[in-house]
């Protein structure tokens, strides 16, 4: 009895916490799950705002059931995903990139100018408080499962195909292009739910809420975590929403640990913080091979480096 | 493959090339460096597009086909270069060739069809080990690429084309920088393959191997055919005397440059 109730008052204590974490992980997943695939897309924050204002005007404005709303704005997004896909298929790497980063800060823009439907600079504010902790929880294991069932087997030798060498995939009877359409619609159906969530939860928008600072965000939440897998990018959104919080002292710094952080994270571990999990596993398994390590960042070499010669 | 032309910028890799192999052929493709063989491999694999010419395979015209809608011809292939994927083990790269039919379903096929999906997995994992020792590297599937000598990875490449059950296999240099050992044995596997009914063409600078395996040969020049025939015949001839061993002192022997073609 003595343990639930401690357990109860903690949960009590850091509800807003654990929520936070189960919003970066979806926003997480949905950059992690383009990297991956070798899609240097960063387009999951603009629809984290499209679908926070899709979810929150159809429920305050509409009066629509959350779960249609939330529903409703996922589709939209996965949509619109699609259409991106299209328009950016010629694109890849650090210019792919580039024009994501360029549709997440229009969509700012745009947020922030419609003012007859967004509230431009005063917000979306008061939508009432419509989903629970649990529901944000189940999803987040939903999608944890649905990523994990593309990181194996057969789908999951596709796309390290189509992120390694493109052309080898081809000739191996790979379509690239509708993989790479896959994931860049479940990356941004996986923004819009957190965009969603975040909105029917903390009550309002504001058109600066997706904007570069949470670009930066999300992309350290998954190189911190490792991209190479859903479990990266879910240790990246629990340590760069706690830490914060825990080191409230430093304040200003913050910044700097953050910048420092993710210099030795890219520089050392090239697979994330994962990576050192995973190895460790396998040490303690008595699997340890001396290449392991070496395999581990080879795992992790980033897209843009994909020579594939 | 009826009279291709292929242009990069000025250069005519491929000048007005008309080529046929048929089944069980072992086609020998040989010429100067820079002649383009691989161009001529990469043109009937789809992966880069002929200004003009047509190519037909089994008397359907694919000529403007994906690249991925040519391995589901039946065309399978290797590269001049070392293209295996180093995060998978070398069994897991070789279930990428024994998975291609799985594979042409679509992402959404391979990703939610969950029994169906196991079934497949177990296929394509067998499929694979098969490949593998019929290029001789049975015990190998759990090494990591890295790990393996420049032969049989080279090997494991062959394996991988093979797993897709091709009808025809294209071949750019796989024996380069292999043992005299290693070259003997994946001569004697090409002929059998041959035997088996596979239609091949077999880039190789090699010409003793080429006479040993191949039952006809085409010598390319400057992007086009300067002699076809018998191996023996092709060897005597007077152009390819000319234009090819010519070349021998230079580095025939040599891996040829590291050039990938047709990559974005
Ligand atoms: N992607 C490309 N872009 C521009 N030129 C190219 C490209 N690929 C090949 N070429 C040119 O086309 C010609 C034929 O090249 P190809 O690689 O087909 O020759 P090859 O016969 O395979 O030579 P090697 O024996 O060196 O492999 C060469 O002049 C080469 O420089
Ligand atoms: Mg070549």
């Amino acid at each position: 009895m003595q343990t639930i109730a401690s357990i109860s008052s903690w949960y009590a204590n850091n509800e807003t916490l654990i929520q936070e974490i189960l919003i970066y992980a979806l926003l997480a997943f949905s950059i992690q799950v383009a990297l991956r695939s070798g899609i240097f897309s960063l387009a999951g924050v603009g629809f984290y705002a499209i679908g926070s204002y899709a979810a929150g005007l159809l429920v305050k404005e509409q009066a629509w059931p959350t779960a249609l709303a939330v529903i409703a704005a996922v589709l939209l997004c996965a949509l619109l995903g699609w259409a991106l896909s299209v328009l950016l298929v010629r694109l890849r790497d650090l210019y792919l990139a580039l024009a994501t980063v360029a549709f997440d800060l229009m969509v700012g823009v745009v947020a922030l100018n419609w003012s007859s439907l967004t509230g431009g600079p005063l917000g979306t504010v008061g939508i009432p408080i419509s989903v629970t902790t649990l529901t944000i929880f189940i999803t987040v294991l939903g999608a944890a499962a649905m990523l994990a069932l593309m990181q194996r087997g057969t789908i999951g030798r596709t796309l390290v195909a189509v992120r390694e060498d493109e052309q080898l995939a081809r000739s191996l009877s790979v379509n690239v292009r509708r993989y790479r359409e896959l994931a860049f619609v479940i990356s941004s159906m996986l923004g819009a739910l957190a965009g969603a969530y975040h909105a029917l939860l903390f009550t309002d928008i504001q058109a600066t809420d997706a904007g570069f600072e949470l670009i930066v965000l999300a992309l350290t939440m998954v190189v911190i975590g490792g991209f190479g897998s859903w479990t990266g990018a879910l240790l990246g959104a629990i340590l760069l929403t706690w830490i914060p919080i825990e080191l409230t002292s430093i304040g200003q710094w913050w910044d700097a640990v953050y910048g420092a952080m993710m210099i030795v994270v890219a520089t050392f571990i090239p697979g994330g913080l994962i990576s050192l999990v995973t190895i460790a596993g396998r040490a303690s398994r008595g699997r340890a091979r001396p290449s392991l390590l070496r395999r581990g960042s080879a795992a992790a070499a980033p897209p843009a480096s994909s020579s594939g010669a | 493959m009826k009279d291709a032309r292929v242009a990069f910028g000025g250069v005519r890799a491929l000048d007005g090339v008309s080529l046929t192999v048929q089944d069980g052929q072992l086609l020998g493709l040989i010429g100067p460096n820079g002649s383009g063989k691989s161009t001529l491999l990469a043109a009937i694999s789809r992966m880069i597009d002929l200004s003009s010419g047509t190519l037909t395979m089994e008397g359907r015209d694919y000529t403007n086909a994906p690249a991925h809608l040519a391995n589901a011809l039946g065309i399978a292939r290797t590269f001049q270069t070392v293209r295996l994927l180093r995060t998978m083990s070398v069994l897991e790269n070789v279930m990428l060739g024994a998975q291609a039919e799985w594979v042409r379903r679509g992402p959404l096929a391979t990703w939610l069809w969950l029994s169906r999906a196991r079934r497949e997995e177990k296929r394509a994992r067998r499929a694979a080990q098969q490949a593998l020792e019929r290029v001789g590297l049975k015990d190998l599937g759990r090494r990591h690429p890295q790990e393996l000598p420049y032969g049989p990875a080279r090997k494991v490449e062959i394996a991988r084309a093979l797993a897709c059950e091709p009808k025809l296999l294209l071949l750019d240099e796989p024996t380069a920088g292999m043992s005299q050992a290693e070259r003997e044995e994946v001569g004697i596997l090409l002929s059998e393959l041959s035997k088996d009914g596979l239609a091949q063409v077999l880039v190789e600078h090699d010409l003793a191997m080429i006479q040993r395996v191949c039952n006809r040969v085409v010598a390319l020049n400057f992007g086009q055919v300067i002699a076809e025939g018998l191996p023996a015949q092709v060897a005597a001839d007077e152009l390819v005397r000319e234009a090819y061993l010519g070349h021998r002192d230079a580095g025939m022997e040599a891996s040829a440059p590291m050039m990938e073609i047709g990559r974005q």
